[in-house]
């Protein structure tokens, strides 16, 4: 069961094998050790004091010192091994899975929340790893303690050996009547925590409307009923939690209590001596903490066996878009684009791009423009291959993109999406993130291309200030802008623009425009753009709608062509500037 | 090569931690003030949170000193069963039985003065002990066990209660605790707000209040019980023997030299390990978030990396932490032990002597085994005090920020309606953390039922101005009126009622549809909501979704686009009936022909009211009866459509273009 889940994980232990069995080894040793004392401490009361006898004292005295040093020096011996392995072990996995994710297709990012995975990634395999070391180490410590317990107290005596065994049923069974009730109260616990902590996060997220509306004492008093209740749930939980660990404690002293005098009552029946009352009394007590964790075995698995469940998920995750096994390299594209009856869809009954064919010569700047959900952005998507054609072909610079090394495809990119994703970092780092290897000069040209430069150079530490949570804060001009600098640092064969400039206004538009056409002279670009000036100046013109070309070409043709969409979109736009309701044109003719 | 350095190395005006071990890439940490000093923090917490509680905490404490004592009682009932019961006990003849030091048994004297001959081994020897046993030992034997259990049954209740009683000062100061930080951060101005991420606050209110709650008071119950048992053990030890006090005080030092090393390393490594740990989340996810970037842009095998090092940092800490760990626990065993032992054995060699018997012995060697807990608890104490001192000072951060933005005690009600209108007199304002002010000097009049539209280049301070306006900010210098009432003279609760202000970004709350329209009125009735949505044309959408208005949105709910959600917000303000209404470029997601819909829609609805709307769009300006547009922090134009399209400045550029 357990063992089959946790089925791929065992290779990856393979590295630490020799170790594992070492460590396996050395655990064995130490429980022995750790069972000793007690039998140290029977002889010197039975062989030394009672009978008066010092000959075995000196001896006795040496192990019942060494004893404990020995043991103490190989635990932490022990205690290393079991860190090293299960530590190196959980960063190999770690590792292992964040790279697999990184190489993820946008398909999964669209439908795994970042979350979660982050929490597989931190907290699952973090669990597995525990089950695989340290539980592992534990449990055989704990059976080879018990076993040598057990057949320690029935060597001494039986009898007062199965009033241990007794007591081991009662608390056991004590500890598995309670502990559904604990997991129950501590699940209550959690989810009324998660509320609360859901319900801070979206006012904190949200101040500005709280603000706005003058809410605060609102929400205050919701913030108090939703505390209160909470700590009811934590009230619950701690007299739970408390009432189960005074009973096992009580039951615990109790049992040893019980023991000893039962050993007294025996020895003052001549049955037993002191020594052995003594040794029993420390077996008792090592042996109910085994009892009780195995009893726990079963539920712990059942925990661990959904973590490595969910990791498994993940593993399993094939990469949808893959270098093919014979990829060959690309060279530096010139940005000759070729689709060729291109089809693309994400469910098969809903086709997003039909039968698109489309030639762009290196060098050329198209507009992609259309009512939104035309397929535009899907478009650009299969351009950097985010998704494979379902039918067709799709070449740049003659080369099938399926073709070559994805990685050398992508470099050859720049690409400025919609929502701007900076990372917390410097803004010089920001910028260079497609190319570390720009020069400060690079960055600032990029910047000032972009428009940038000024506002960067008016903060207190330039190009080196920090951006991002506790970095100073963008406005979403800004921070597109700076993805804009991005690509143009990335120096990038073809150039994507996905509406990249929605958030500025026109005027600084129009100068990053001029901008860029300098410095990306003669490279291809593809451009979703709302804007008729933008729109208006590029080399070819793709008028789409629900995923098939209504019309192409140069601005001045598609004017010509008789009751043309575009001229007719252009005549009726031409007063606003831009072509935001494309959509009210478009849809009712199709 | 410095340039492809990880983002993690950039903090570069936070100074950095200096780190002892030479680890070439490490998460850079804002070191705290040295927390040392601060008792009067934690006298300050101690006064406010838990002085209300102070019955059940003395209650509590007295308990904690009584139960100190119980298992010194428990070793001291085995001596007992010891001497007095089994009597057993050395037969070496050496020694008068009337010189043991303390509690001689009157059954000694029973005892045979002739030695029973040792069999050599295991043989038991049960010659002699039979012979001194004193009689009715059976049932002596059973009063015992029963005084044991009755003991153990009190301590076990007393605990109970005890434990109950903690929990509710826990939960008191808890309540008392997180409500205060929350109104404190809710009355924080927007400025906090931004400069602060709401996940740091939200670690302040639940996981730090959290780690006080206990902290609070523990630490000086523990020292209390601590102080009780070490105190009590060792005057019982030095009645036993003297020589038994001096092993135990002689060990103890070497105890804590041992403990306080290693704790010290042990703390620094731990609190590393926490930094990197939330590194390494927060890398995670802002990476994961943003993976359309990091694969168009080919980089994948540089995040791998990036996490390896922080991964690896994580992995070296780890091991650093369990090597002091271990050792300190291995160490603290060893010299536990040696401790204990030379007692045993000096002990022994007293009983065989006949100067002790073997239930003093065990009294004594239970009472040290009991001391070396507590001892490793206080030395912990200072600790544990500078931690909490550290999380106080966390706290004492957000409850003591100063509140830039509080009703005046005198302040007014607004003054509605309005008559006059709303003027701005050389108001100034400047981000804190900037140099550059975002407003220099604006002076601006809007008449009251009219719209102005303020348009500008970006980042010219247009949101800022409406947050002004709506008293998110306030102006550095210069005044802000509504009609003759100075701004922050006016009571906010009152100002809000009749100001809203529709941000850019809008903001949803998880929660119903109808929710998130009410929140500015929740008494709205379902006719009022479905006009205001109607007004925000997004009434058709709503309906044609399965539960209508009822369907979830926010963070768990149904992802809108960017356009539902701002005529979402549009709706929440309309419903409100402003006097005034300040929206800030909030339909820019919108196509042209929904916010042309909406601006007739809202040329009815907004009859007669005040309105500034921020836009980059001159078919909304057109609407407008006056322009202003800001440019540089002060006002570069004013006037209606007609005479700003005369001259040559940005609205008349911005007209040609849009309009070419």
């Amino acid at each position: 069961m357990i063992l089959s889940r946790l089925k791929i994980f065992i290779p990856m232990m393979s590295p630490y094998k020799a170790r594992l069995w070492v460590l396996l080894g050395m655990t064995v040793l130490l429980s022995v050790l750790a069972m000793l004392p007690p039998l140290v401490m029977r002889a010197m009361v039975d062989r030394v004091i009672t009978p008066g006898d010092r000959t075995p004292l000196f001896m006795l005295g040496l192990a019942m010192i060494l004893l404990p040093v020995i043991n103490a020096s190989c635990g932490y011996l022990q205690t290393l091994g079991i860190t090293y392995v299960g530590q190196k072990f959980v960063f190999d996995m770690r590792q292992k899975l964040y790279r697999h994710l990184l190489h993820l297709s946008m398909r999964f990012f669209g439908k795994t929340g970042v979350g979660m995975l982050v929490n597989r990634l931190m907290g699952d395999t973090g669990a597995v790893q525990n089950l695989l070391t340290s539980q592992t180490i534990s449990i055989v410590s704990d059976l080879v303690c018990s076993a040598f317990a057990i057949a320690a107290t029935f060597l001494i005596n039986w009898r007062l050996a199965i009033v241990i065994v007794i007591l081991m049923a009662v608390f056991v069974i004590n500890a598995r009547i309670n502990i559904g009730f604990l997991r129950q109260t501590n699940r209550n616990y959690q989810r009324s925590m998660d509320r609360l902590s859901a319900g801070l996060q979206d006012r904190l997220m949200t101040t500005m409307v709280v603000k706005s509306y003058g809410a605060e004492a609102r929400e205050q008093r919701l913030f108090r009923a939703q505390s209160d209740s909470s700590l009811k749930q934590v009230r619950t939980m701690q007299v739970a939690n408390n009432t189960f660990s005074t009973n096992t404690q009580f039951l615990a002293e109790a049992g040893r209590a019980t023991i000893y005098f039962t050993g007294c009552a025996l020895v003052l029946m001549d049955l037993m001596t002191y020594g052995d009352v003594l040794a029993f009394t420390t077996y008792s007590v090592q042996l109910l903490g085994p009892a009780v964790r195995f009893s726990m075995l079963a539920k712990q698995l059942q925990d661990v066996g959904v973590a490595a469940d969910r990791l498994t998920d993940l593993f399993s995750e094939a990469p949808e878009i893959m270098d093919a096994p014979n990829a060959h390299d690309l060279p530096r594209l010139t940005g000759q684009v070729d689709f060729n009856h291109v089809s693309f869809h994400y469910n098969a009954n809903k086709p997003v791009i039909r039968d698109f064919s489309l030639h762009v010569e290196p060098g050329q700047t198209v507009a992609l423009i259309g009512p939104t959900g035309c397929g535009k952005s899907t478009l650009l998507s299969l351009l950097l291959r985010f998704f494979d054609v379902t039918d067709g072909t799709l070449r740049i610079d003659g080369h099938d993109v399926r073709t070559v090394h994805l990685e050398q495809l992508r470099r050859q990119f720049g690409i400025v999406p919609q929502e701007p994703q900076l990372f917390t970092a410097s803004i010089a780092d920001n910028i260079r993130y497609a190319r570390p290897a720009a020069t400060q000069a690079e960055v600032e040209t990029a910047a000032r291309a972009a428009e940038i430069h000024d506002y960067i150079m008016t903060l207190p530490n330039g190009y080196n200030t920090l951006i991002g949570i506790e970095g100073a804060q963008l406005s979403t001009g800004q921070k597109q802008r700076i993805t804009i600098a991005r690509a143009v640092a990335a120096d990038p064969a073809i150039l994507i623009m996905d509406e990249a400039t929605s958030a500025l206004d026109s005027e600084s538009e129009y100068a990053i425009q001029l901008a860029m056409e300098r410095l990306l002279k003669n490279r291809t670009a593809f451009i979703v753009a709302h804007r008729l000036s933008t729109i208006r100046t590029a080399d070819l013109i793709v008028l789409m709608n629900q995923g098939v070309i209504l019309e192409m070409g140069r601005h001045e043709e598609l004017l010509k062509i008789p009751g043309g969409h575009y001229a007719s979109i252009y005549a009726k736009f031409m007063g606003r500037g831009t072509l935001d309701e494309i959509q009210t044109i478009l849809t009712p003719s199709s | 090569m410095t340039k492809s350095k990880p983002f993690l190395h950039l903090l570069h005006d936070a100074p950095m931690k200096q780190h002892h071990r030479n680890i070439r890439f490490r998460p850079p940490r804002r070191e705290y003030e040295p927390p040392a000093g601060h008792m009067d923090l934690y006298f300050r917490f101690l006064h406010v949170y838990v002085w209300p509680c102070r019955r059940i905490l003395l209650a509590v404490s007295i308990w904690w000193v009584v139960n100190a004592w119980t298992p010194l009682l428990m070793a001291w009932y085995g001596k007992l069963v010891i001497d007095s019961v089994l009597v057993v006990n050395t037969t070496s003849e050496v020694g008068a039985p009337s010189s043991a030091p303390l509690d001689s048994p009157p059954h000694q004297v029973d005892r045979l003065p002739e030695k029973t001959e040792p069999v050599a081994g295991l043989t038991r020897d049960r010659g002699p002990a039979l012979k001194v046993r004193p009689v009715g030992a059976m049932r002596m034997l059973a009063w015992l066990f029963g005084i044991y259990l009755i003991t153990l049954t009190i301590s076990n209740i007393g605990s109970r209660l005890e434990t109950r009683g903690r929990i509710r000062i826990g939960q008191q100061l808890t309540s008392r605790l997180r409500e205060d930080l929350h109104q404190k951060v809710m009355r924080l101005s927007l400025a906090y707000h931004k400069s602060h991420a709401p996940g740091r606050l939200m670690a302040r209110i639940l996981s730090d209040v959290g780690e006080v709650q206990d902290q609070l008071y523990m630490t000086f119950l523990s020292f209390l019980s601590g102080f009780t048992i070490i105190t009590t053990g060792l005057i019982i030890l030095l009645f036993l023997d003297w020589h038994f006090a001096a092993i135990a005080l002689l060990t103890l030092p070497a105890y804590i030299i041992v403990y306080r090393r290693s704790r010290r390393v042990l703390n620094e490594v731990n609190a590393e390990l926490r930094h990197t740990n939330s590194w390494m989340y927060s890398l995670a996810s802002q990476k994961l978030d943003s993976i359309r970037a990091i694969q168009s842009y080919g980089r994948e095998l540089h995040e791998d990396l990036n996490f390896h090092r922080l991964s690896a940092c994580f992995l070296r800490d780890t091991m650093l932490q369990q090597k002091a760990a271990a050792g300190m626990g291995a160490l603290c065993a060893i010299i536990a032990a040696i401790g204990t032992c030379t007692l045993f054995l000096y002990g022994t060699t007293r009983v065989l002597a006949g100067e002790m018997t073997l239930g003093t012995l065990m009294y004594a060697f239970g009472v040290t085994s009991v001391l070396y807990g507590p001892v490793a608890m206080l030395s912990q104490l200072n600790v544990n005090l500078s931690k909490l001192l550290v999380v106080l000072q966390r706290l004492v951060q957000v409850l003591d920020e100063k509140e830039t933005i509080v009703d005046a005690p005198d302040a007014m009600e607004f003054p509605a309606p309005l008559t006059s209108g709303i003027t701005l007199l050389n108001a100034h304002f400047r981000h804190e953390q900037q140099n550059e002010p975002v407003l220099e000097d604006i002076t601006l009049h809007i008449p009251v039922g009219s719209w102005m539209c303020i348009m500008g280049p970006s980042g010219c301070g247009k949101s800022t101005l409406l947050h002004l306006l709506s008293r998110l900010y306030e102006p550095l210098t210069g005044e802000i009126l509504y009609d003759q009432a100075p701004l922050n003279r006016i009571r906010s609760e009152a100002l809000h009622r009749h100001v809203v202000l529709v941000p850019q970004e809008p903001q949803i709350f998880g929660g119903t549809i109808r929710d998130n329209i009410c929140y500015g009125n929740p008494d709205a009735s379902p006719r009022e909501i479905v006009a205001a949505a109607q007004a925000a044309e997004i009434h058709d959408s709503i309906m044609e979704l399965p539960v209508k208005y009822e369907t979830l949105i926010g963070e768990k709910g149904m992802t809108l686009s960017g356009g539902q959600r701002q005529r979402i917000t549009l709706a929440r303000a309309l419903l409100t009936q402003p006097d005034v209404l300040l929206l800030d470029d909030c339909m820019s997601a919108l196509d042209a022909e929904t916010e042309r819909r909406i601006q007739a829609t809202l040329v009815n609805t907004l009859k007669g009211r005040t309105a500034v709307i921020v836009s980059q769009r001159v078919s909304m300006a057109m609407r407008c009866q006056r322009i202003c547009v800001v440019d540089g922090g002060v006002v570069a134009e004013t006037g209606t459509h007609e005479e700003l399209i005369k001259g040559n400045g940005f609205y008349a550029r911005l007209y040609r273009q849009q309009m070419k």
